[in-house]
């Protein structure tokens, strides 16, 4: 038997991790990848042409040209568009995540184990630590990533206080555990939450497996290099400057606020190790463990990335974003707008079914006031009175008209 | 310029009545100049009042407000020795609790009796009758009704009479208002078959400084005048003896002090909630149409409806499974809910018991959880915009706070947030099992409070096991052990909490350490926290980073930094180097965790290690309160002096455990409060002794 799984991707200015990860997608066993470029001004445009042509009719790049960041109805109206829904699973991963399995085993030939019944599978997502010199530029160095973040903390605390506790420096950013994520099936993609953390809206009989982080798990290159950890600083400024609360992306408008405070190179130096040290090393702040899962998947990832420049630019596969590109930009903001409208119904809604409750609850004391009547003693009692009462009227009645 | 304030006493008939009048000459008060008013009581509709044989009432009538600048306050009339003593008690608490506001005065009389000498005049033909002060509301409807029912048997008062007073609630101008009052309420006052007196007074708009501090007494200058003739006067409480209201012009602790020689006076119904007392009331059909509750709204005489305390009246009566009593005009909307709006906390505790007996009566309430949404968000208001709370610990707290430092309120908030994710851990694996009577010094005690308490908050319930029935126990439990937070993992005391640990992983689900200090080097702390099930939190960041090895750790305040609310920082003018005017404590360890052996060096004369020396948690706050500066080297010594708004000097004992408690606890806040100091600067200051010179 043989299924199909659809890998989905957006990015912005992500190269050429973003090319990295779609390479690792494909290692992976993805039947297709649809990558959304979100209006990326470095490489990203013009080497995904490349990244087409050596995965020729299995990249789909989709530029998207809006100011604001609507992941999640991006994400639904592509789903549709590219007909997600016909594909068996629906992996949603960002440049910066590789998907790790134990052995030969690949992420499609794990997902061929999985029972029919399961609508979803939800796996860890585990951060890897990168050298203090990384330069994420050079593909050589990402063999230098060979140790990984132990998240501590279990207590799930509001994003601002969190933000407060790492710049202060009482706790490290990779003391913190990242959110699970799911795997759907192809029906479930149009419905999945930004971030791919949970099928939004699902239904109550949903039925979503765990996996063990020994089948899979995602290594996560979030703090990779100081260059990114700058972008980040860069989109926490854009998020500040639109009046984001802190709340959203709140670890880019956390770095870029150590930016302003001139704490960039101190929260670096605390979350990427230093080489020079021994390898028992004392300056990183977080507990760390070796690990090379990540290490060779990326090995093989830069291997046939690499190989991918020796290729040659084909137009014949950008024909999709040519003809489409306008259209997309319409649909998220219609489709945003509709969300909009939606809620605003549902709410509606809402209040509706309050009034109805109110309503019934009234209508269920009037019941009761009236069967206790019924049920009382008083009317138990009177039931003779009442008997000869409505005799006597109606006696009194055939008296009036006359009949005996 | 004189300080004596005089009082003197007349009687005159009156065209609708009897008029009683108190002149008052007093000096400049509360900010006032000095001068003379008269203070009026006109008894309608009577043709003879016997004149009190003492002029108890009248003295507790303007106690509170000739405290405010005289010195003496002279009685031109006989008065009873009882009275003296009582308000002279009364005026102690006062200004205990404000004494910028409030200072005792000397109280003479023309005569003072005791009671042989008031046996003497005693003509009451019974001694067993009641007066009871009624204003309609739902306090004082409950209190009419359950008397005059005789529902407490023997224990009933015999009331006769209702005192309802014309320029309290529904001021002098209002006329109208007062009759539409007057005739909402008669029906009510026939059915119970007792005679309504009706009472107008200037009293309040003439000397009432502060209203939420004298109402009580001011009442009670009015139910004294019915001596003549009654031996009790009863004033509806509206408090709850739970939640003591401390700084309110009527308590149940200290309304009995507004008692005289021949006149007593009783606070009744502290022990029903609001609920409660609707639930009684809505069982009588014309009291249900009668009962006032409303202030705000544009008729004085009936109730709006809409404001807050009428919303919060019809929940009352909503739980008691009454959804719209006749009292109000319009029915009950679910959406008033969302209308409401609190002044103070208070207010909002009222409606959060509201929610915790809705809960109990009909949990699947349409109008409950809006209520609950209600309640959160008015809270989040509140907290932000920092009003002050009532302490469980009877700290302090204010109606009306003159100040509050900005660092309080943003350091609540926090507290919020944090005690809201707590509870979320703790709550997910129920029933939930608090470990208790563990061993620990009486800055301990602070934390087993605080740790309630934030249980409590958070509505979550829980059962107490104690240490030594856990030691013995070998059968596995459901749900969660609670740990309070502690210092016995560390290097100093490890003696028997590790292993208790390691015992209890074995018997529940989930172990959670609540906020302690940790080190990590000790092999049996080492051990309890590798357990796979146990949950260790930190209050510092220094034991927070020797544990997340672990695999498992997080950070958090101290409970005990929600055993009471905080007070706003009192100004010290001599803080830091001159302390020779503030009254010091000085509360060095005793113990080993006292650096100052180690430096040759020990506590001076004088020195109190509350902690150690205390018998129990009121002692050591009482201690503390005391005090306006407290040098300490006691971490929940500091803590709790932060929480009263004291002044500090604190020396940090081993393991700079106190720096870095206040590092994470506190960050920059309370930083006025607080001062760091050195061993060097308790020995200049003589705070300590070389060991020699002590031997």
């Amino acid at each position: 038997m043989t299924i199909r799984v659809l890998g989905y991707v957006m990015a912005r200015n992500e190269w050429p991790l973003l090319g990295l990860a779609i390479t690792h997608g494909f290692q992976c066993g993805l039947d297709h990848i649809v990558v959304v470029d979100h209006a990326s001004t470095d490489e990203t445009h013009s080497e995904l042409k490349h990244l087409q042509a050596r995965w020729p009719g299995r990249l789909t790049v989709i530029r998207l040209e809006l100011d604001q960041f609507l992941q999640e109805q991006t994400t639904r109206v592509v789903m549709s568009f590219v007909g997600a829904n016909e594909y068996d699973w629906v992996y949603v991963f960002d440049a910066d995540e590789f998907a790790l399995t134990s052995g030969y085993v690949t992420l499609v030939d794990l997902l061929m184990t999985v029972t029919s019944e399961v609508d979803a599978l939800r796996y860890e997502v585990l951060p890897w630590v990168s050298p203090h010199d990384m330069n994420d530029l050079d593909l050589t160095q990402y063999s230098r990533i060979k140790e990984r973040a132990i998240p501590c903390v279990f207590l799930d605390q509001p994003a601002t206080i969190l933000s407060e506790q790492i710049q202060n420096g009482h706790i490290n950013f990779f003391d913190l555990p990242f959110l699970s994520k799911v795997i759907v099936r192809g029906k479930y993609a149009h419905k999945l939450s930004s971030g791919a953390h949970q099928i939004s809206d699902a239904p109550s009989n949903i039925i979503e497996q765990k996996l063990q982080t020994e089948s899979l798990r995602i290594g996560h290159l979030c703090l990779l290099s100081q260059r990114r950890i700058k972008l980040k600083s860069a989109q926490g400024k854009f998020l500040i400057d639109a009046n984001f609360p802190p709340s959203h992306g709140w670890q880019c408008q956390m770095i870029y606020n150590l930016d302003v405070a001139g704490q960039l190179e101190f929260f670096w130096r605390n979350h990427s190790i230093q080489e020079s040290a021994n390898q028992n090393n004392t300056s990183f702040a977080s507990t760390i463990v070796t690990d090379d899962a990540l290490y060779i998947a990326l090995e093989e990832a830069v291997k046939v990335f690499m190989a991918n420049d020796k290729l040659t630019h084909s137009p014949a596969h950008n024909d999709y974003q040519s003809t489409n590109q306008f259209k997309l930009d319409n649909l998220v903001k219609l489709f945003n707008e509709r969300q909009l409208v939606s809620t605003q119904y549902k709410n509606q809604v809402n209040v509706l079914n309050t009034e109805l409750e109110l309503v019934s609850a009234q209508y269920k004391n009037q019941v009761d006031v009236l069967q206790s009547v019924l049920r009382s003693n008083s009317w138990r009692l009177t039931k003779p009175i009442r008997y000869l009462l409505t005799k006597a009227r109606l006696l009194r009645s055939n008296q009036v008209r006359g009949i005996t | 310029m004189s300080s004596v304030a005089i009082l003197s006493f007349n009687q005159s008939p009156h065209p609708v009545g009897v008029l009683n009048s108190a002149e008052l000459s007093y000096p400049a008060v509360h900010g006032r100049q000095a001068g003379i008013v008269k203070l009026e009581f006109l008894h309608q509709g009577i043709n003879y009042l016997a004149e009190p044989s003492v002029l108890d009432g009248y003295l507790f009538g303007v106690l509170q407000f000739v405290m405010g600048g005289a010195k003496k306050l002279q009685i031109n009339g006989p008065i009873s020795a009882q009275a003296i003593r009582n308000a002279n008690l009364l005026a102690e608490a006062w200004h205990t609790w404000l004494p910028e506001a409030y200072t005792p005065v000397e109280i003479i009389a023309e005569k003072v009796l005791d009671q042989s000498a008031l046996a003497w005049q005693d003509v009451k033909p019974n001694r067993d009758r009641a007066v009871a002060a009624f204003s309609g509301g739902l306090d004082s409807t409950f209190t009419a009704l359950r008397h005059t029912r005789h529902l407490l048997g023997n224990a009933s008062y015999n009331i006769e009479d209702l005192v309802l007073v014309h320029g309290f609630d529904v001021s002098l101008q209002k006329q109208a208002d007062f009759e539409e009052l007057r005739r909402r309420i008669e029906p009510f006052v026939d059915d119970l078959g007792v005679n309504l007196r009706i009472v107008k007074t200037n009293i309040k708009d003439a000397i009432a400084h502060n209203w939420e501090h004298v109402f009580a007494a001011q009442l009670s200058c009015i139910l004294h005048q019915f001596s003549p003739d009654f031996s009790h006067g009863l004033i509806a409480s509206g408090a709850i003896l739970t939640e003591p209201d401390i700084r309110w012009g009527s308590t149940p602790q200290l309304d009995y002090l507004l008692s005289g020689g021949d006149f007593n006076i009783v606070h009744d119904g502290a022990a029903f909630s609001r609920t409660e007392k609707a639930a009684l009331i809505a069982k009588h059909h014309i009291a249900r149409r009668s009962v006032k509750v409303c202030w705000q709204g544009e008729h004085e005489g009936r109730n709006c409806g809409r404001c807050e305390k009428c919303i919060r009246t019809r929940l009352n009566f909503l739980v008691a499974g009454v959804s719209n009593p006749e009292c109000f005009d319009s029915p009950f909307d679910v959406e008033m809910i969302d209308q409401i709006q609190v002044n103070n906390q208070p207010q909002l505790k009222l409606l959060k018991v509201i929610v915790e007996e809705g809960k109990r009566a009909n949990p699947d309430a349409n109008w409950l959880v809006k209520l609950q949404r209600r309640v959160e968000t008015l809270n989040a208001q509140l907290t932000s915009s920092a009003i002050t709370q009532i302490s469980p610990l009877s700290a302090t707290t204010s109606h009306t706070p003159l100040h509050k430092h900005h660092s309080v309120s943003a350091f609540e908030l926090k507290l919020k947030i944090q005690r809201e994710a707590i509870a979320h851990f703790i709550g997910q694996s129920q029933p939930l099992w608090l470990l208790s009577e563990m061993p620990g010094n009486i800055g301990d005690h602070l934390i087993w409070v605080g740790t309630e308490r934030l249980l409590t908050l958070s509505g979550l319930s829980y059962e107490r096991v104690p240490v030594h029935s856990l030691k013995e126990e070998t059968q596995a439990r459901p749900g969660t052990l609670i740990i309070p937070g502690s210092g016995a993992l560390v290097s100093l005391w490890h003696e028997w909490l590790p292993d208790l640990i390691i015992h209890s992983s074995s018997l529940f689900e989930r172990v959670v350490i609540l906020p302690s200090q940790f080190d990590a080097d000790v092999p049996v702390v080492q051990n309890a926290l590798q357990r796979h099930n146990v949950y260790p939190f930190a209050r510092d960041v220094d034991s927070y980073k020797k544990i997340k090895k672990f695999g498992k750790a997080a950070l958090a305040i101290d409970p005990a930094l929600w055993a009471m609310d905080f007070t706003p920082a009192q100004p010290t003018a001599q803080h830091n180097n001159d302390t020779t005017h503030c009254k010091t404590l000085l509360a060095l360890r005793m113990d080993q965790g006292s650096l100052l052996a180690d430096h040759g060096f020990a506590p001076a004369a004088g020195n109190n290690d509350i902690s150690l020396t205390c018998g129990n948690l009121d002692e050591f706050i009482h201690a503390i309160r005391s005090a306006n500066i407290i040098i300490t080297d006691r971490l929940h010594v500091m803590v709790a002096a932060v929480m009263l708004g004291k002044q500090i000097e604190f020396v940090d004992p081993y393991n700079h455990k106190i720096s870095r408690y206040i590092e994470f606890n506190f960050g920059k806040g309370f930083s006025d409060q607080l001062s760091h100091k050195t061993i060097e600067w308790l020995l200049v200051n003589q705070y300590i002794k070389p060991l020699e010179v002590i031997k």
